[in-house]
């Protein structure tokens, strides 16, 4: 909020854009460390280290009640942790109220001020820092033009739709050029076209303007396609913090593979490096005896058409028990000797057309796309 | 569309029209006519002048102006305090604040002469406040600048409107939503800015209905001054009830009330387009 804008230049803020800031030594924009807040004993965030580096998309994922929204609201300053130290830009911000933060917050209800214009919301925090007038008039003409809500300019914002209220909120929040650009399920409430649309535009508002921009939701898809790095919650935790990818192909957690994505998982035991997860499908895998969780993807599945799988492939005989057509590929559900159900997704070929519910089939995938978690 | 939901609405709302014109409109035009006759001989007779308005404004300016400066005054401590006390009631967590509203509104059930009385028996000479400071040792002799006079006007007249104001600000109150005060504070504004800002231009309408439903029953009030006020502190409702009693001059009284209302409303008006313009500008980017 300090720092210099150059109005009609759209690359103001500090921070230069890069896509990852993990690992190149530079100095976090946020950092969090172990923080904790509890609301009447229910731990609603425990033990939280974070840091996220300039630049950063960063996707704050997990279920409702895992304490993502009370996570970012002590980023923004609207709850005061009841452990732990909160960094902003290095100055320590962990005592200050959402006012002293160098963060602005797009709210899932908007926040909009209902008695004042489109151009007087956008501008609020800015006459509040007691910009002058012109150059006010100058950053709201730009960021209502980066949300492309231009021509409404002088509408009140009762006479607003629901995804032009969103875009007001979006530039009232970006006109403040804040370090961090908080977003609390910002596009939650919108249909799914219009959160779509809003979804490339953001990304192409943080590629444009560059910035930290860090966002809270429930919705993998939305995190997968905005962020960079997504932290991944549960109860309180963060179970992963990392790229999309290496989150979807890599889980550090069974919790994080199951909530990531479809996963097929199979509780089983390992003995002496051996897992089975039938009496057939036996694997090596080093690591302690004891109980474990395997899991595979459905799109790494296969079905065996003739021949026997290769050492380096797991196969098992499962009855077909649901057959349901997606569009882009075709979901099998299967039910194995055990009574387990398994999924696979499938590419539509003719092949396919041919399977009939009650079949028996063979299926394989390759023994490295299973992940295992020690439990 | 206008023209096919005109019939429709005004059918609706025949019930409520049809009680505002019996009980208010036909009274009103009534008494507006009534004050352009004159009394002969203890019966009113049809003569239309202005001479009864020509005799209000040479006699009763002073008790006028007097009434209006102190209907102002109570309106505007009465609005002041009642949205501190709205405030309380809807920005105080949990159930505390419902409970504050139903404190204020419990009062209600005293009646008005009881409360007027009741003041009577706190200030008088003889009273609990003189007799309690007097017991403590705090004054010598009762203090009688207490009563008969315009501050006890004041507070008693404050003290029975109070719960009456906190009614409309703490519903226009209850309209304005957290998000936006929350939203206020991230973009850097202080509690002050958030007041100015946010709160009171989103409540002017309760503010505005508060002071002007204190004003015009302070305005036309004829109990409180007789049993509470001296006699330097004559309200022009006095000098009504007595047109219309024992000077048995309905036409006179009438033409006093049209010039309190008249009064009224151009006070009603300068505060309602003067506050607005200050609540427009202050939110001006």
């Amino acid at each position: 909020m300090n720092m210099s804008i150059t109005p009609l230049k759209i690359q103001s803020f500090p921070a230069p854009d890069r896509r990852c800031g993990k690992g190149t030594g530079e100095r976090p924009i946020v950092s969090m460390r172990g923080v904790r807040k509890a609301f009447g004993g229910y731990r609603a965030v425990d033990n939280i280290n974070l840091e996220i580096f300039p630049g950063d998309f960063v996707a704050i994922l997990g279920p409702s009640g895992c304490g993502k929204t009370t996570l970012l609201r002590m980023i923004g300053g609207f709850l005061q942790p009841d452990e732990g130290a909160i960094e902003i830009d290095g100055v320590d911000v962990t005592k200050q109220g959402p006012a002293q933060r160098p963060t602005n917050t797009v709210f899932q209800g908007y926040g909009l001020f209902p008695h004042m214009s489109v151009r007087q919301n956008i501008g609020y925090g800015l006459k509040i820092a007691g910009r002058p007038k012109s150059e006010i008039d100058q950053i709201v003409d730009l960021n209502l033009g980066l949300v492309r809500m231009t021509e409404f300019a002088g509408r009140n914002i009762r006479e607003l739709s629901g995804g032009q209220q969103q875009r007001v909120a979006l530039a009232r929040a970006l006109a403040m050029r804040p370090k961090v650009l908080l977003l609390d399920e910002s596009l939650a409430a919108l249909d799914l076209k219009l959160r779509q649309q809003m979804q490339s535009e953001l990304r192409a508002i943080h590629q444009e303007i560059g910035g930290t921009f860090v966002f809270v939701t429930h919705d993998q898809g939305e995190a997968f396609s905005l962020a960079n790095k997504v932290a991944v919650m549960n109860k309180g935790r963060i179970e992963q913090f990392a790229s999309p990818s290496e989150i979807y192909h890599r889980p550090a957690t069974s919790f994080v593979a199951t909530f990531v994505g479809e996963a097929n998982v199979f509780k089983c035991r390992r003995d002496n490096g051996v897992i089975a997860l039938t009496e057939d499908a036996v694997f090596q895998h080093s690591g302690p005896s004891g109980d474990v969780t395997v899991m595979v993807r459905p799109e790494n599945i296969k079905l065996l058409k003739d021949g026997s799988p290769r050492a380096s492939e797991i196969s098992l005989k499962a009855k077909v028990a649901d057959k349901s057509f997606q569009g882009s590929f075709t979901k099998l559900s299967f039910i194995d000797d055990g009574g387990r159900e398994i999924d696979v997704n499938l590419g539509n070929d003719a092949d396919l057309a041919r399977i009939q519910i009650g079949e028996v089939v063979t299926l394989f995938w390759p023994a490295n796309s299973m992940i295992v978690f020690d439990e | 569309m206008a023209g096919f939901r005109l019939p429709r609405s005004v059918g609706l709302l025949s019930p409520s029209l049809g009680a505002n014109a019996i009980c208010f409109v036909v009274p009103l035009v009534y008494f507006f006519v009534l004050s352009f006759l004159q009394v002969r001989s203890f019966q009113v007779v049809f003569d239309p002048t202005t001479s009864n308005y020509v005799r209000v404004l040479q006699q009763y300016s002073g008790p006028l102006v007097s009434t209006l400066s102190l209907a102002v005054t109570v309106a505007a401590i009465v609005t002041v305090i009642g949205f501190i006390y709205a405030s309380a009631c809807r920005f105080i967590g949990g159930s505390k604040g419902g409970w504050l509203l139903a404190i204020a509104m419990i009062t209600l059930f005293g009646g008005y002469l009881a409360k007027l009385y009741a003041w009577r028996t706190i200030l008088g000479e003889n009273g609990i406040l003189n007799t309690g400071l007097i017991e403590l040792g705090l004054i010598q002799a009762p203090i009688t600048a207490l009563l008969y006079n315009n501050f006890a006007v004041v507070l008693a007249l404050t003290h029975y409107t109070l719960p009456l104001a906190i009614l409309p600000i703490y519903g226009s109150l209850r309209a304005i939503e957290d998000l936006p005060i929350a939203a206020a504070r991230d973009l850097g504004a202080t509690d002050f800015r958030i007041l100015k800002d946010i709160i009171v231009p989103q409540c002017a309408t309760g503010l505005f209905s508060a002071f002007a439903m204190t004003l015009l029953f302070v305005a036309g009030d004829a109990i409180a001054p007789r049993l509470l006020g001296g006699t330097s502190s004559s309200m022009v409702g006095v000098f009504i009830q007595d047109q219309f009693g024992f000077r048995v001059n309905a036409p006179m009284g009438s033409a006093l009330a049209f010039t309190v209302i008249a009064g009224s409303a151009i006070i009603l008006l300068i505060i309602g387009l003067g506050g607005g313009r200050l609540v427009r500008q202050g939110d001006q980017p």
